[in-house]
């Protein structure tokens, strides 16, 4: 392991408050995404670490070992916008990695796509309504299931018509050709 | 002091001699409560040199007097709600004056002497003899932040956590710590490709190893007790669900695709019963609708074994997905109790072990369901034997699935995958014949030394719909010797521009052994409709160069690396208000023009005088920085591009005039 030569250690500045907390400016060691323009770090008693860093390529980071709680609008006076996430320029990213759920509740919620919405679960989906669901679209289609009362979807621009119910795909005897002649 | 001086005080600071002193603050006991919550004012016992004796039995700490502290004017009294905590810690060198000068009892800390690495942080001895700051509560073992008690101007006097993985840290040194655990870990972000599933169990493999490492150390897993051995079990138990549910849809599909398969093959032996009864009915009948009868209720008396079989297939599906969670925990404590030699291929194996559980429990459930239809089966039909023949184009028709949605879609079209600390990553799934060999046993040795062979790091482009793209680092400031050299990215050169990229490009600079780190490039492609390069990658710059990259035999032989030149100087960013006359100059003394555009933009930077035979060759970082001499210009950001240095190729002669 060698660390490059001539790294910048004049501007380097630091203000460390205790061994929990330090703020660290214009470190030149290299990181994954380059050096630290700063960096605040936090060490709890119980060795959970808290990191808000911004790297020398502009990468702004922000870990932490335990919960991170955003909370906001306690005391707005008015019905306003309380948390606003946005990607300037590309995709907006949320994961719950392992086992963790998302969840994600409002007095109503919109999905608003320019291009496409996809659902896709490992198990199923469950669109339940206590008034009403409407379905508007242009053209539907299925791909496979155990059952169903849509024509399978076979390849590119596999589709049905509205108005259309065709034969079900599902594993039955109706895959067999029972009674098919010489 | 005589009456006569005694009279004669003034008995205002500076009046009555202004004495300085140079002391040490006692350790944390003799301190009070000074220091633990219900202390008054900011002071702190201090045994001052010259005035106090070097023995705590003639003068104990508890006695000496206590020292008011200066604050700074930037500090802060409590006015106004503008302060600041005291950072004054036991055993350190203070220096101050006394209030009441030649009396010497009221003594007043101005400032401190800084401590550094020579002062051993050894607990307190005696006065006068350096001793550590830390205390019964203030501790550090320098499991994150340096434990160094130094402040003075060097860079180990407070080490930081560095931004790589624990594993590149303790490559670094000793006191090198991660600044979070989860770097160098991989998200896969939502897809509805089922692709993705492959893709999010071998990444779940891989993060889970790399947290396994975190836990153990590198330890053997037999060896843990007590918490480490809670927390290795507590990853595996979480993983194994998380996995159990990415399993679910892929046991679905393959449960489906093997129906599909056994139901073609019976449906064909179907019409070769009906074709081989009615036919023999026919010769022995002559009957034609007695042979057809015939016929069909041969077929109908495999009705009864079809129907089992097609009603057991949720079940046989559902016995599966209820039996993996105990083989992916298998699999699982497997894979942790040879973490210290895990290789790349581990999650190929993982997913071999899957396969073959899935394939396990499709065969046992459909083999003997099949026996009521064997009549109609092709002679010697082995379901497992089969299921392990198809399962490369089971896989296939799993992972291209979503193929189907958008035809010849290129794979790496999209950001599927993203590293903690290093952004969008270009995607590393296994493939079906990877798997397939893992499954069928062929796929070697995964547990073994990782490789030790290290390349010269590539240069990966993915992203932005586009395709084709491919460069090559350039690598400079290298340190050590031999095989051990390693480098730093100095520029990126673009061997294939690619075609159809509608943004710039992602770009990942990884090595196959992981222990380069930091170099961070960004493309530039050409927005242009009516050029020839549109939409291809015009340029590759380095925003960070990082380092440790392994070089080549070449490089680490310089004498027979091609040296690099400085080609051209590209605009990153234009800035505002330079003028025509403002000069560039690079790292090797080369000069350039600029032609500015609206508002002082510079739009590009031409060379000045080049002369070929005498071209100054790039070695490190200092060689490519670009400045700008402006008087009011700002905010431009030009970057080196460099290329082989071409061969002299002698002056030239004579210039022959072909045209006229």
């Amino acid at each position: 392991m060698a660390e490059a030569p001539n790294k910048n250690w004049q501007i380097r500045q630091y203000d460390q408050f205790s061994p929990w907390f330090t703020i660290d400016t214009g470190n030149p060691t290299m990181g994954n995404d380059g050096s630290t323009v700063y960096g605040f770090y936090g060490y709890s008693p119980y060795g959970d670490k808290n990191v808000i860093r911004m790297s020398g390529t502009g990468v702004m980071n922000i870990y932490n070992d335990q919960r991170i709680e955003m909370i906001a609008g306690q005391n707005a006076s008015n019905p306003s916008v309380d948390i606003v996430i946005t990607g300037k320029s590309g995709d907006v990213w949320i994961t719950a990695e392992e086992n963790g759920k998302i969840k994600i509740k409002g007095a109503s919620i919109y999905l608003d796509a320019a291009d496409d919405i996809s659902l896709v679960a490992g198990g199923s989906i469950l669109i339940k309504a206590e008034n009403r669901i409407d379905l508007v679209s242009m053209i539907m289609h299925r791909a496979k299931a155990w059952l169903g009362n849509l024509a399978p979807y076979k390849g590119w621009m596999g589709k049905v018509n509205v108005g259309n119910f065709l034969k079900v795909k599902e594993p039955d005897l109706s895959k067999v050709d029972v009674g098919t002649d010489v | 002091m005589s009456i006569e001086e005694s009279l004669l005080k003034t008995n205002f600071i500076g009046r009555d001699g202004f004495r300085w002193w140079i002391g040490q603050v006692a350790p944390e006991d003799a301190q009070g409560d000074q220091i633990n919550g219900s202390g008054w004012g900011n002071r702190y016992k201090v045994r001052i040199m010259g005035y106090h004796p070097d023995d705590v039995t003639e003068l104990p700490d508890n006695d000496l007097p206590w020292s008011q502290v200066l604050i700074g004017t930037t500090d802060g009294s409590g006015g106004g709600s503008r302060r600041r905590t005291i950072r004054i810690s036991p055993g350190d060198t203070v220096y101050g004056f006394f209030l009441d000068g030649d009396n010497a009892q009221v003594p007043v800390i101005q400032g401190l002497l800084g401590r550094t690495l020579e002062v051993a942080s050894t607990q307190y001895a005696g006065p006068f003899r350096p001793y550590t700051g830390y205390t019964s509560k203030i501790t550090n073992d320098g499991a994150y932040i340096g434990s160094s008690e130094s402040s003075e101007s060097n860079a180990k006097a407070l080490v930081m956590p560095r931004h790589v993985t624990g594993d590149i840290a303790s490559m670094i040194s000793e006191d090198a710590r991660t600044a979070f655990d989860g770097i160098g870990q991989t998200i896969v972000g939502a897809s509805t490709s089922v692709t993705s599933t492959i893709e999010k169990i071998s990444v779940a493999v891989d993060n889970f190893v790399g947290k396994i490492q975190s836990i153990t150390g590198g330890a053997d897993i037999a060896g843990l007790t007590g918490v480490l051995d809670q927390r290795l079990n507590g990853a595996i138990s979480s993983i194994t669900s998380h996995i159990g549910d990415l399993s679910t849809g892929l046991v679905g599909s393959m449960v489906y695709d093997a129906y599909d398969k056994v139901s073609t093959l019976a449906n064909g032996g179907l019409k070769k019963l009906y074709k081989k009864v009615k036919t023999m009915v026919y010769l022995a009948t002559k009957s034609n609708r007695i042979a057809h009868m015939a016929g069909v209720a041969a077929q109908r008396a495999l009705e009864s074994p079809l129907n089992a079989m097609q009603t057991a297939m949720p079940c046989i599906a559902n016995n599966i997905i209820g039996g993996m969670s105990n083989a992916i925990k298998g699999l699982l404590k497997g894979i942790a109790g040879s973490v210290k030699k895990f290789k790349s291929c581990i999650g190929n194996q993982f997913l071999g072990g899957m396969m073959n559980k899935i394939i396990g429990g499709i065969s046992g459930g459909l083999g003997p369901l099949l026996g009521g239809i064997s009549k109609i089966m092709p002679g010697g039909f082995d379901i497992g034997g089969m299921l392990r023949e198809k399962v490369e184009g089971l896989l296939g028709q799993v992972m291209g699935a979503s193929a189907c949605d958008l035809p010849g879609k290129n794979p790496l079209a999209d950001v599927t995958q993203f590293g903690i600390g290093t952004g969008p990553k270009f995607p590393n799934v296994p493939s079906p014949s990877d798997i397939l060999n893992e499954a069928n046993g062929d796929g070697g040795e995964c547990s073994g030394e990782k490789d030790t062979t290290c390349n010269p790091p590539e240069v990966k482009i993915f992203g932005s719909n586009g395709y084709d793209g491919s460069a090559v680092p350039i690598l400079g400031s290298t340190v050590g010797e031999g095989r051990s050299t390693t480098g730093s990215v100095l520029a990126v050169d673009v061997t294939n521009p690619g075609q159809k990229y509608e943004t710039p490009p992602f770009i990942e600079i990884v090595d196959n052994c992981n222990q380069g780190y930091g170099a961070i490039a960004r493309a530039v492609i050409d927005y242009n409709e009516e050029s020839p390069t549109y939409q291809q990658i015009t340029d590759i710059y380095i925003v960070s160069e990082g380092e440790n990259y392994p070089v080549s035999d070449s490089k680490a032989t310089p004498e027979s690396e091609p040296p690099y030149i400085i080609d051209e100087v590209i605009v990153v960013k234009p800035g505002n208000n330079y003028d025509q006359d403002d000069v560039v100059t690079d790292g090797v003394g080369q000069k350039y023009t600029i032609q500015v555009g609206t508002g002082g933009m510079i739009l590009s930077v031409s060379k000045i005088n080049t002369d070929i035979t005498s071209l100054p060759e790039v070695k490190d970082s200092e060689d490519i920085q670009i400045s700008i001499d402006s008087s009011v210009g700002y905010g431009a950001i030009l970057k080196a591009k460099l290329k082989p240095k071409p061969e002299y190729q002698g002056e030239v002669k004579e210039v022959i005039d072909c045209v006229t």
